[in-house]
Parts: C-alpha cells; structure tokens; sequence
C-alpha cells in the first residue's frame, strides 16, 4: 500500500467513517483521482471534527472521539 | 434527583420547511407538542437536573412559542445548556439571524445540519450569517455534516470557509424517508467491534411529540414503531426491559440475552443504531424473550 493510500485510510479511520480493515478494502476501490481529493481534505484539515453515533450525539462522550487538526 | 441522565431532548413537533432527501423524520407535519405535554416536561426538567436540554423538530425554530413556554415552566436553569439542532432557514441575513435565535427564553448552543442534502435548501451565505449572529450572541456554534459516502467528506473543504467552528460528522442512517430513498452509507466489510459498542445515546433522552419518551433517537422509533421502546414517563422507560437490555448492554451481551445469532449480521450492521434495530426486531419476532 502506498503512502497516500495509508494517509487516506487513517483519515477515514480517524473520522470514524471506517475501521482499519474496513477503510482498507475501501481505498481499494477508489480511483488515483478519488484518492487526491481525499489527501487534499486530510492536507487542509483544520477544523476539530467531532464523530457522531447515531443521529444526534453530538455532546455525548461515550462513543465519541474528536480529532484536532 | 441525581440522574443518569444528562440530555433532555424535546421533539418539539414534526413540521419543517426543508424536504431533505435523507431525512429521518417522516412524521405527521401537524403534530406538536399539547399543553399537558408542556407541563410534564417543565416538570420532567425541574425533576431531573439535566445538563443539557436539546431542541429538535421537525425544525425547532418553527415552534419557539412551545420551546420558550417550557424552558419558562420548568423553574431555575442556570445549570443547564440549551441548544438546538436547525436547518438555519431564518439566516437570510445577519438581522434575521439574529432576531430569530434572540427569541428563545435561553439558548447557549446552535447545531446547524448542513450536508449535500441540507445545501440544497440552504444557500451557503446562511452559514456566515449564523456564525456571525451567533458571535454577536455569544452563543457557541457547530455544525453537523452527514456523508452518504466516504467522498462526500469532501464538502467540509467547503464548510470551513464559513467560519471557525467545529464540525461533527454522522453517516446517513437508513430511517425514515432516507430508508424510503434507500440512501444508506456502505460499509464494505462487517466490523466485528460494534458488538463491543453500546447504544451512542446512553445517557440522554428523547422525548417524541405525541408519542412518548425514549433512549432510542432514530432507528427504533422511526422505523420499527414497536412500543415497547417508548414510554410514557421518565422512571417508565428507565425501569423498562427495553431500557435494561438494549441501553445498558454492550450489543454483543444485548444478543445473547435474547438469543440472537450474530452469524447473519451483515456490512451495514458495523454501525450501532443499524444493528440495534437488526437485533431488536430479530428478537421481536421471537416475542422479545429475555434470558435471565
């Protein structure tokens, strides 16, 4: 796996849209252009991202992780 | 009263003027709270101690006369957070803005959903004038995004240019008119630790205009209907089988109590609220049999 291709998927891992094994096998179906545009959102990442369960968890601590870019 | 509980969120009724694709709301637009449902949650508030109250719809701002007339019942609030979840439809401008949030009795926090769905209603100019209003009020701000996909993580590049806020992402749920869309997010793979997850909602709960209370937010009362899931009161639900078994359990533990086979879990149950319903309306058709 290349390297962009490694920062794609801990991106996806760390917004909470995927595990690891799960955003691997995705990555796997993108396309070289589908993967910049991805890269390009990790490189510009500058706002703290909260990750939701559910379909308003907003300020619940339980199942949540933020990521401060 | 000491509570578990530290969310309070109040569906004020099911009326809104967006029409978003992926909506999980898909209930009678004439619905509201009544007068008697007014006074059991001022009465509910006052009890509990919550930390937060939420303000959802339909859109909430449509129903502020209801909101102000409970915050003014319920008594002394200076310990709790009040924020709503808003389309944002009134920040046509920054008067507007302004005016509309002014207009609740006490608010501290602003949630604005903005997604692909959502943007086809909402012009992007809306988000500046809120972010705007809401410095002007010293109210805090976020927005929440919903990805259908993976790629649609894309639009944040687009939201930040807004302001400086923090953003929290949800993946669309299949509930309500997004089930009836069939917009779901993919999973490719089923992810095994879901069943060491609990419910994302322990902790809070919602109150349903015209229906009742319930932990469940989503899945369980839009889609499945079933009543033994909401409640009529507070200590109703808390003490229900419902609430022992599918709130306090890990999933994995909530299965084998009601001996469900987690063999035929698929990709879209790795996300909780999808599995919960799997589970719940697999042991539903085996009348809910608890082991004890």
């Amino acid at each position: 796996m290349k390297t962009k291709d490694k920062a794609v998927v801990a991106f996806l891992v760390s917004m909470g849209i995927f595990s690891t094994v799960q955003a691997m096998q995705y990555v796997r179906t993108l396309s070289v252009g589908e993967k910049n545009k991805i890269a390009v959102t990790v490189k510009n990442s500058s706002h703290r991202i909260v990750i939701c369960s559910g379909v308003d968890t907003f300020n619940s601590g339980a199942d949540e992780k933020t990521k401060a870019g | 009263m000491v509570s578990e509980l530290k969310e309070l969120g109040i569906n004020l009724g099911y009326r809104c003027n967006f029409h978003c694709a992926h909506c999980s709301v898909i209930e009678d637009p004439r619905v509201k709270l009544s007068a008697s449902e007014v006074n059991l949650l001022a009465q509910v508030i006052g009890r509990y101690k919550f930390s937060s109250l939420l303000f959802v719809g339909g859109e909430p701002t449509l129903y502020i006369d209801i909101a102000n007339n409970i915050l003014s019942k319920a008594g002394d609030l200076s310990g709790t957070s009040v924020r709503i979840t808003t389309n944002g439809h009134f920040a046509n401008s920054k008067g507007n803005a302004i005016k509309t949030l002014s207009s609740f009795a006490k608010l501290d926090r602003v949630q604005l959903s903005y997604d692909k769905f959502h943007s086809k209603f909402l012009p992007f100019e809306s988000i500046r004038n809120l972010v705007y209003a809401c410095k002007a009020l010293r109210k805090k701000f976020n927005v929440t995004t919903v990805l259908e996909t993976p790629m649609d993580i894309m639009l944040l590049e687009k939201i930040k240019r807004a302001g400086k806020f923090t953003i929290g992402i949800q993946k669309v749920l299949p509930i309500g008119r997004a089930k009836a869309n069939h917009i779901d997010h993919p999973y490719p793979s089923l992810d095994q630790k879901v069943l060491r997850k609990h419910c994302p909602n322990r902790g809070k709960i919602m109150y349903f205009c015209g229906r009742g209370f319930s932990t469940c937010c989503s899945s369980l009362v839009f889609n499945s209907r079933k009543k033994d899931m909401i409640h009529p009161s507070v200590a109703l639900h808390l003490n229900s089988e419902f609430y022992k078994t599918a709130v306090l359990s890990s999933f994995g533990r909530f299965a084998r109590r009601l001996r469900v086979s987690t063999k035929d879990l698929r990709p879209e149950h790795s996300t909780p609220c999808n599995l919960c319903e799997f589970l719940f309306n697999r042991a539903k058709a085996k009348e809910y049999n608890v082991r004890s």
